[in-house]
């Protein structure tokens, strides 16, 4: 048992665990499902995971958008677009480059919150939020593991 | 138990009201009890008796109760233990999370304001929870619960009236457009002091159609505002997101002085990534916790832990660790004999050195240990000695 391979699976016990312990949102369904692409994981996320594999890992289309809204949302853009360009100044706005900065960083976000890419806005920032508790009480939790086992720092 | 038995009563009858207030009422003296014993956030006490008031109890309680249920496996727990405990008695946590909906259901069938304050609600109490822990947070937690208990508070007299004639009526039918209607009513309801004819037009409309389900969306606009329903949603959007910015705001250390929704972004990007390099890292270093006694080639690691880890361990550690290790070995190949040798091995070897099978019987580092009990043998080992035994016994099987 090599140390990566060791280090891979308690990350990932580590992640299931906290999935698993926030089961009421978005991001723990997906979190579970991204770990279940991978054909590395399956064999140990099914022995954890035990009965619930099956109901955990069944893609759930209720969270994503429906393409409804989506075409709604596109419509919507492209309508307040054609409202604001008629407006619009020449030149470099304060207001444009705070938008723009806000939409950049909104993608990166959705980058590493789990699941993020489909999700709109607000509810991007509401499971951000909980994505955020969970991680630190997770980084606690294993910092008490660290100190109870004594683990020694090798330097 | 409550809420499901709760919820199951408000579905069952349609008319009546008067069980409602029973389980209200209930409710109170549970959040009451709560509140005596998380003295983090007091200021979301309910007072004893008002009608209006005990719905916003209602909204404690199943937010605390959520909480504290989620708060205690994950104190509780290593990621292994729960792990393994996930397969045998997953079901517990698991009915954790599924109380959480079921608890929400109750409050949102009582009162049309809850379903907005509930997230919101929520999330303060899960900070009274985790800050209790983090002292920075400590002072940000009851200026942010104190925050909300003004709109909170100020919430009951207004919709006090309200509430209790048209339960009856509305708790069958709950469309969306309701809940947008008093959601908006919620944040407008501090800033609705001027009077201006728009805002006139929009309470006479919202007046007229009183205590019925009301298809539109009617909300209150503040002064200089347009009241065409583009904006209207727009701003209702905007309020919502701008209502989440500032709990992350809170939440994440240092970005309450910080204006700009880019900077803010910036500073929960970075927290963000910081918290799952932490993770990983943590992830490490718990890695090197612990060779296996039968694997070859690790003398160095052996002889330098393994002495200290057997030493500085209860029972508890001994569980985890092993638990670890089934996990690593399921990664290699689920071969479950493999496995049950090398614990039992291992568990031989803390429990009962000098009864394991001859290979150490070759060892002349054995008479070392005279009569190890199986309670004492953890603490009873000289970590010299047994670094000795341990370099000796690999020595002697390779």
């Amino acid at each position: 048992m090599s140390f990566l391979q060791r280090k891979r699976a308690i990350k990932l016990t580590a992640d299931v665990a906290m999935a698993f312990a926030k089961d009421g949102a978005k991001w723990s369904h997906a979190l579970i499902m991204n770990l279940a692409k991978k054909p590395k994981n399956k064999t140990l996320l099914r022995s954890i995971l035990g009965s619930e594999y099956e109901r955990l890992t069944k893609p759930c289309l209720s969270w994503k958008m429906p393409r409804a809204k989506k075409i709604l949302q596109r419509s919507f853009k492209m309508h307040s677009r054609i409202k604001k360009g008629a407006r619009r100044l020449p030149g470099v706005n304060a207001a444009s480059v705070h938008a723009e900065a806000a939409v950049t960083r909104t993608k990166v976000l959705k980058r590493l919150v789990p699941g993020g890419e489909h999700w709109d806005n607000s509810s991007l920032l509401e499971e951000t939020l909980d994505y955020v508790i969970s991680l630190r009480a997770q980084v606690d939790l294993m910092h008490l593991l660290v100190k109870a086992l004594n683990v020694p720092n090798l330097k | 138990m409550e809420p499901t038995r709760s919820s199951g009563d408000g579905s069952g009858n349609s008319g009546t009201y008067t069980p409602e207030i029973a389980e209200s009422l209930r409710f109170e003296e549970e959040i009451q009890s709560f509140m005596r014993e998380n003295t983090v956030h007091p200021s979301l006490e309910p007072p004893p008796a008002s009608g209006g008031s005990s719905f916003t109890a209602l909204l404690g309680l199943p937010a605390n109760q959520a909480v504290e249920l989620l708060h205690d496996p994950e104190s509780g727990d290593s990621p292994a233990v729960a792990a393994a405990a996930a397969v045998s008695g997953g079901g517990e946590m698991w009915r954790f999370g599924l109380r959480d909906p079921n608890a929400l259901t109750l409050p949102s069938g009582c009162s049309p304001t809850f379903p907005s304050n509930a997230a919101l609600v929520e999330r303060a109490a899960r900070f009274s929870i985790f800050a209790a822990e983090d002292s920075p947070d400590a002072a940000s937690v009851p200026s942010h619960s104190g925050d909300h208990s003004p709109k909170l508070k100020a919430e009951p007299p207004d919709t006090e009236s309200q509430p209790i004639c048209p339960i009856p009526v509305e708790r069958p039918q709950r469309p969306a457009k309701r809940k947008e209607a008093e959601k908006g009513n919620k944040v407008k309801g501090p800033a609705k002091k001027s009077r201006t004819a728009e805002e006139g037009s929009a309470k006479v409309a919202e007046e007229s159609t009183g205590g019925d389900k009301l298809p539109y969306v009617h909300v209150r606009a503040r002064r200089g505002q347009a009241t065409d329903s583009h904006s209207l949603a727009e701003r209702a959007r905007r309020e919502k997101i701008n209502a989440r910015m500032k709990l992350l705001q809170e939440l994440v250390p240092g970005c309450s002085k910080i204006s700009g929704t880019a900077l803010v972004l910036d500073e929960i990007i970075n927290h963000v990534q910081s918290l799952q390099r932490q993770v990983e890292l943590l992830s490490m270093r718990l890695a090197a916790v612990n060779p296996r006694v039968d694997i070859s080639g690790l003398d160095n690691f052996l002889s330098a832990e393994c002495g200290r880890v057997m030493v500085g361990n209860g029972r508890g550690g001994v569980w985890m660790e092993q638990s670890a290790w089934m996990d690593a070995a399921a990664v290699n190949g689920g071969r479950r004999q493999q496995q049950q040798q090398q614990q039992q091995i291992w568990h031989l070897d803390l429990v009962h050195p000098h009864q394991t099978p001859s290979v150490w019987e070759r060892d002349d580092a054995s008479h070392l240990f005279t009569n190890p009990n199986p309670g004492t043998s953890l603490f009873g080992y000289d970590p010299a000695s047994s670094v000795s035994l341990h370099s000796n016994q690999l020595k002697t099987e390779l």
